[in-house]
């Protein structure tokens, strides 16, 4: 029903799951479950919304081989869901890309920086975990070879640097023919400083190969890192996943299109709704969507939360204590939209699809053959 | 090359990458489908130095848990896969037998690879036999000098490892057993060394060049062998294909005339009747240097033959069998009595008779009024010198035992070593005859061997009776010291 995302041309790009999970299960399957089965299925769900379909068609846009395209930002605001539709989509991007794949070949690996409350960022962890999502077995055995005077010789294993443990993930990027190195939770990285010197060893994990893409994954605080180097910039690209705004003043008869579809998802919520008591979600569609930010994650995220409370009461009714416990205060709140408001100022001109086509002398690149003997 | 369906779903399970996928990578053996084509020895250490990993590492902590993933549970350590891996520069890894089978397996499992039977001798399983790996790696320099031109890194081919193979047929010069040579150079540290083919193990250096041995160049007769070896291994993927039916019928064909199979044993060098029973049993199988043996003589290409073609391989002309025909000639008794007859005077045993005669004991034990003697006076000749073996054992702990005395020390093993020019190896008749004596002396602390059971009661008795002339000149120093008591 609203599992699988469909792209513009109807193909799947997130393929429904494959095990019996508890996706397969309809809701009427689903009341007569206990509390904890229920709202594990709950959880589960992924809802599929305008945003969350254009940002995969871009996103597999970007990673068609053709293009020089080498690092990708999956830039959102935080809680929208990015490691979600990263998670759903990595495999159809796998089947893809590299249809016919070798056993040894792992087309896509994904990490997520550490944020271990280290003073610097240590290379060393992130290329340990890269190479470990590449396949690589035994790191810690691994020890590096030199070729001198015509004689190989090993070093030794607790001698291995940065540097040694570089070339072993380059082996084995280029071995494993890697096509996508993900970073999730990017932003960490940002917190050590020193962001050129970061990004050129970024972009140089990207150059290991030709056909090997780099994909950033993060909030707003990643995009300075991308615009404001000329040399990445040319060979970058910004995907924003977009919240949904409410308008100023909303009207129920006539709403947006983004009101619209927030108000779509949230029937889709009501359709699911894990216990027998529904909560009017499309009659309060402004509050739930204010107290969302528009963001379906956010909006996802605080509604498990109320499932949960209400599944603990008597009866499991709808109760406006849960409703408090369950909604962001407002302060938080706040603080999370001053941020969003920010970034997407920030990123305004600057994503994928946001080409300034406002310039008059670009109408003529779109006049079809026919007009243009007209005129 | 490549397992898609079988890899992936033996690997779906491995943490780490979100794609499931084999361990080591999957680099196919070099040289597939030539005759250059790389054993499956050469092949281990290549992936292992690709992953920049010690190939103990890779045998001893990845292929275990490959061969378990694929339903092969170890009972022991002997059991895993991987035990005794490099022992005869892994001979049983590239053969023709079990072992190979067990390994081509693992290592097709490991790196997704299909095919690598091709890297051993299993397709000649059901067509030939005999001992055909050779037990040590042998090298062509020139061929790793030409590996080293091109740029590539050089490998071992698996044509190097068959034994009938004696020289490159290509640079036409002999194989050489990889030396190090380069003297008073403090040979790399172990953990500075790599195992790889075509690599120095001692120094490092690439391609051998720092070999001992120049290679001689090689006879006709030899590269004609090398070349037949280098082409049956081109051709294994369709030697195996055919089955051991088409050779046997070929060479039927070949002797269809009277008289030609012993005509053709004879001048092939093998027995008439193996040669019949060969042709005649299905299950029989041919020793491989038989084969070349009978190509040799016939002028027939090997490669050729076991796919059931008559081929002339006109190289071979004028080449003659490898193996010798064994030869029985009669038994000269006279000879035999005279030599019996002699070793009563020189003290020579039946056993040395029979080696300078080149005839069996049945033989010799036909002459029984001379075996007999000859046997019973080596019997007492062999009883006497275990006397005297014994007699000097014991008198030499009895002398050590008696210096550790005057000195005030005790009576140990750890004192009897240090005990200057009488210290004696803790595995010598002399260690023993020490904790028998000890025993017999009364130190509490000591244990009786478990061999002193074999010693013999005279030995015994001996031991106890040296025990006895010690015991006043050691009188307490046996007793155990207080701190030891407590």
């Amino acid at each position: 029903m609203n599992t699988n995302i469909l792209t513009p041309g109807g193909e799947a790009a997130i393929p429904a799951p494959t095990q019996a999970g508890p996706q397969r299960l309809t809701r009427a399957m689903v009341l007569s479950r206990p509390a904890e089965e229920r709202l594990s299925w709950f959880t589960s769900i992924t809802y599929v919304h305008p945003n969350l379909l254009q940002t995969v068609a871009h996103l597999q846009e970007l990673m068609e081989p053709g293009n020089d395209i080498k690092v990708i930002a999956l830039i959102g605001p935080t809680g929208i869901g990015k490691t979600t539709l990263i998670d759903k989509c990595l495999h159809s991007l796998v089947q893809r890309f590299a249809p016919v794949r070798l056993p040894h070949e792992v087309p896509v690996a994904m990490v997520a920086a550490p944020a271990n409350g280290e003073r610097s960022l240590s290379w060393r962890t992130i290329y340990r975990r890269m190479q470990t999502a590449c396949g690589g077995v035994l790191l810690d055995q691994q020890r590096k070879a030199e070729v001198t005077n015509d004689e190989l010789t090993a070093v030794r294993a607790d001698r291995i640097g940065l540097a040694q443990r570089r070339e072993f993930l380059e082996a084995e990027v280029r071995h494993r023919r890697v096509r996508l190195l993900g970073i999730d939770e990017s932003h960490h990285l940002l917190r050590f400083g020193a962001s050129d010197a970061m990004m050129d060893t970024l972009k140089s994990l990207a150059d290991i190969q030709a056909e090997t893409k780099l994909m950033l994954v993060g909030t707003y605080q990643i995009a300075p890192l991308l615009t404001t180097y000329g040399q990445l910039a040319r060979r970058s690209a910004i995907l924003h996943y977009r919240r949904y705004h409410l308008s100023d003043q909303p009207k129920d008869d006539s709403p947006t299109a983004d009101e619209a579809a927030f108000r779509e998802v949230l029937k889709k919520v009501e359709e699911d709704w894990p216990c027998e008591d529904v909560p009017q979600f499309q009659a309060a569609w402004k509050f739930v969507m204010r107290a969302s930010l528009g963001s379906v994650g956010l909006m996802k995220m605080q509604m498990n939360q109320l499932a949960s409370l209400q599944m603990k009461q008597k009866r499991e009714r709808v109760r406006k204590q849960d409703g408090l416990r369950a909604f962001k205060p407002p302060k938080m709140l706040n603080q999370i939209e001053t941020e969003m408001v920010d970034g997407e100022e920030s990123l305004r001109g600057a994503c994928y699809g946001e080409a300034d086509l406002d310039d008059p002398d670009s109408a003529a690149l779109w006049k079809t053959t026919q007009e243009k003997r007209r005129a | 090359m490549h397992d898609l369906e079988g890899a992936s779903t033996l690997w779906r399970e491995v943490e780490g990458p979100l794609v499931p996928a084999t361990p080591l990578y999957g680099i196919p053996p070099r040289g597939v489908g030539t005759g250059e084509v790389e054993s499956l020895f050469s092949h281990l250490l290549f992936l292992s130095f690709e992953q920049r990993l010690a190939p103990r590492q890779v045998v001893s902590h990845l292929l275990p848990g490959v061969e378990e993933k694929l339903g092969v549970l170890a009972t022991s350590p002997r059991h895993q896969v991987g035990w005794a891996w490099d022992k005869h520069a892994g001979k049983e890894m590239v053969g023709m037998h079990q072992s190979a089978a067990r390994w081509v397996r693992v290592m097709e499992a490991a790196t997704g690879l299909t095919e690598l039977r091709f890297s051993t001798l299993l397709p000649l399983e059901l067509l030939t036999t005999g001992n055909l790996i050779t037990s040590e790696e042998r090298v062509c320099i020139d061929c790793l000098a030409a590996d080293k031109a091109e740029g590539k890194t050089p490998y071992g081919r698996l044509l190097w490892r068959l034994g009938p193979v004696t020289c490159c047929p290509l640079h036409r010069r002999r194989l050489l057993v990889p030396l190090c040579g380069r003297n008073g150079r403090v040979a790399a540290a172990d953990y500075g060394r790599i195992k790889l083919s075509g690599v120095c193990g001692s120094c490092g250096s690439i391609g051998h060049g720092c070999s001992k041995n120049e290679p001689q160049e090689a006879g006709p007769d030899e590269v004609w062998r090398a070349e037949q070896c280098l082409r049956v291994l081109a051709a294994l993927p369709s030697v195996e294909k055919a089955g051991p039916a088409p050779v046997r019928a070929a060479v039927r064909a070949l002797c269809s005339e009277r008289g030609a199979v012993s005509s053709l044993a004879f001048r092939a060098g093998a027995p008439k009747s193996v040669l019949t029973q060969w042709l005649k049993h299905e299950a029989w199988r041919l020793n491989f240097e038989q084969l070349l043996d009978i190509c040799a003589v016939e002028e027939l290409d090997l490669a050729e033959l076991m796919q059931g073609r008559l081929v002339a391989s006109p190289c071979a002309a004028g080449l003659s069998p490898s193996r010798v025909r064994r030869r029985r000639d009669p038994v000269d008794h006279e000879a035999i009595r005279s030599a019996l007859t002699q070793a009563l005077t020189e003290d020579l045993s039946v056993t040395d008779v029979a080696k300078a005669l080149r005839v069996d004991l049945a033989t010799l034990a036909k002459h029984r009024d001379l075996y007999v003697p000859v046997r019973e006076a080596t019997t007492r000749r062999n009883a006497a010198a275990e006397e005297a073996r014994h007699l000097s054992a014991i008198q030499k702990v009895e002398v050590m035992a008696s210096n550790l005395a005057k000195r005030g020390k005790r009576l140990t093993h750890r004192n009897a070593l240090r005990e200057g020019s009488n210290r004696f190896a803790p595995s010598s008749v002399e260690s023993v005859v020490l904790s028998v004596m000890r025993c017999a002396l009364g130190g509490r602390k000591a244990k009786g061997p478990v061999v002193a059971a074999r010693l013999g009661p005279r030995y015994l008795q001996r031991i106890s009776e040296a025990a006895g002339r010690l015991k006043p000149e050691i009188g307490e120093a046996q007793i155990p010291l207080p701190l030891q008591e407590v």
